[in-house]
């Protein structure tokens, strides 16, 4: 697959992916993660959160596991029959990479390097 | 005020499929989100930002659940839509027109996971679309967008209340209430139809599709036959004719809708029941 021919990520898209980049994570996770990576910039609803989860699944860009080792809330009854993880494929984490080169390749043009040092 | 089971109703906004498979999951995200934005003292904000989410995530929803459908799907939501519409606007008179919508929308709904919506959407399309050409269009049309859109979310969640245990006795109690229509109406069309659609709706449950759909049919003449009981029956000396032929209608109907739930995969049966 050439991911440089794919088309620029969503927003949601692409902040979900690096979320899931440092290991797999429930929503709310995604959530939080997300809002962190971002300082509170892109905060992502339930709806917009789940209709991105479901698309990334059907691509095959994440897939889906029982749960997390180690993560306290699965003792929850409650947690355990709903709570599902995801974590990035071997496709998606090509999917991710080929995004931020895509982005690393922008941040290199003269003019964006104009405008970032003229900001600094 | 409990707003996780306010977002748990409101969850019926989105097409069942998205429903069935993450609902739950997303009345956990939004339980544990909601219980954060109140210890930090801005649960406000984040209700309002929940709301516009839902708003535009069931639009985005519903657009790729059509766009998932099969291009029979597709047509057959156009076609019906924009024949419905036609047909319906022929009546002139606006309250006819919203019962009609109401009616055709929640059974959609009932009926049909993936293309309710977008049935709607159309059906009400049509509406404006031919009161246009005749001269009759007026900025009321537009209520029929909001008008279908919430008969279906009616339907939507009817047919989620009807997957539980409570499916036979409604299947009985539709029986009854088709019957009762069939006696004011006095139609043999609404009996055909009605058991049609009920062979379908009912035929979800599995294993035994028919027999439930068989139970509503045979419970449709007897509506009829309670209602004359009850000296409401417009046509009295009719009575064993017609219900003893609607009995063999509304079962072979029934029968037939069932047959073709399963065949056609319209109406594929819940996580519950599968």
């Amino acid at each position: 697959m050439n991911n440089t021919k794919l088309p620029p990520l969503t927003e949601a898209t692409f902040h979900v992916l690096l979320a899931l980049s440092e290991g797999e994570k429930h929503g709310y996770g995604i959530m939080v993660e997300v809002a962190t990576q971002t300082q509170g910039m892109v905060n992502l609803g339930p709806g917009t959160l789940y209709g991105c989860l479901k698309r990334l699944l059907e691509a095959k860009w994440i897939s889906e596991t029982e749960h997390a080792a180690g993560d306290q809330d699965v003792k929850s009854p409650v947690f355990e029959e709903r709570r599902r993880y995801y974590r990035l494929s071997g496709e998606g984490a090509d999917v991710l990479k080929a995004e931020l080169e895509r982005i690393q390749a922008i941040t290199r043009l003269p003019n964006v390097q104009r405008i970032l040092g003229g900001q600094s | 005020m409990n707003w996780l089971a306010i977002y748990r109703a409101l969850l019926v906004l989105y097409p069942a499929d998205f429903r069935d498979r993450f609902g739950k999951e997303m009345e956990l995200v939004f339980g544990e989100a909601l219980s954060q934005a109140q210890r930090a003292g801005r649960a406000p904000a984040f209700l309002i930002s929940v709301c516009t989410d839902l708003a535009k995530s069931a639009l985005r929803e519903h657009a790729a659940a059509f766009r998932a459908g099969t291009f029979c799907a597709g047509l057959a939501v156009l076609a019906s839509g924009l024949l419905l519409g036609w047909a319906d606007s022929q009546g002139g008179e606006v309250q006819g027109s919203v019962l009609v919508l109401v009616v055709c929308c929640g059974l959609v709904g009932l009926i049909w996971r993936k293309g309710a919506a977008s049935f709607a959407v159309l059906f009400a399309l049509g509406i404006p679309l031919f009161n246009i050409r005749s001269g009759h269009a007026s900025v009321g049309d537009l209520l029929f967008f909001v008008i279908a859109l919430f008969a279906v979310a009616i339907g939507s969640g009817v047919r989620t209340l009807l997957s539980g245990p409570f499916g036979i006795t409604v299947a009985i109690a539709m029986g009854l209430a088709l019957g009762a229509i069939d006696m004011v109406v006095a139609t043999p069309v609404i009996a055909i139809a009605g058991a049609f659609l009920g062979g379908i709706a009912f035929g979800r449950w599995r294993p035994k599709p028919l027999k439930v759909a068989a139970l509503f049919g045979f419970f449709e003449p007897v509506g009829v036959i309670v209602m004359m009981a009850m000296g409401m029956h417009a046509a009295r000396h009719h009575f064993v004719f017609i219900d003893a032929r609607s009995i063999l209608i509304a079962m072979v109907g029934a029968a037939i809708g069932a047959r073709f739930s399963e065949i056609s995969g319209i109406a594929s049966p819940t996580p519950e029941a599968a």
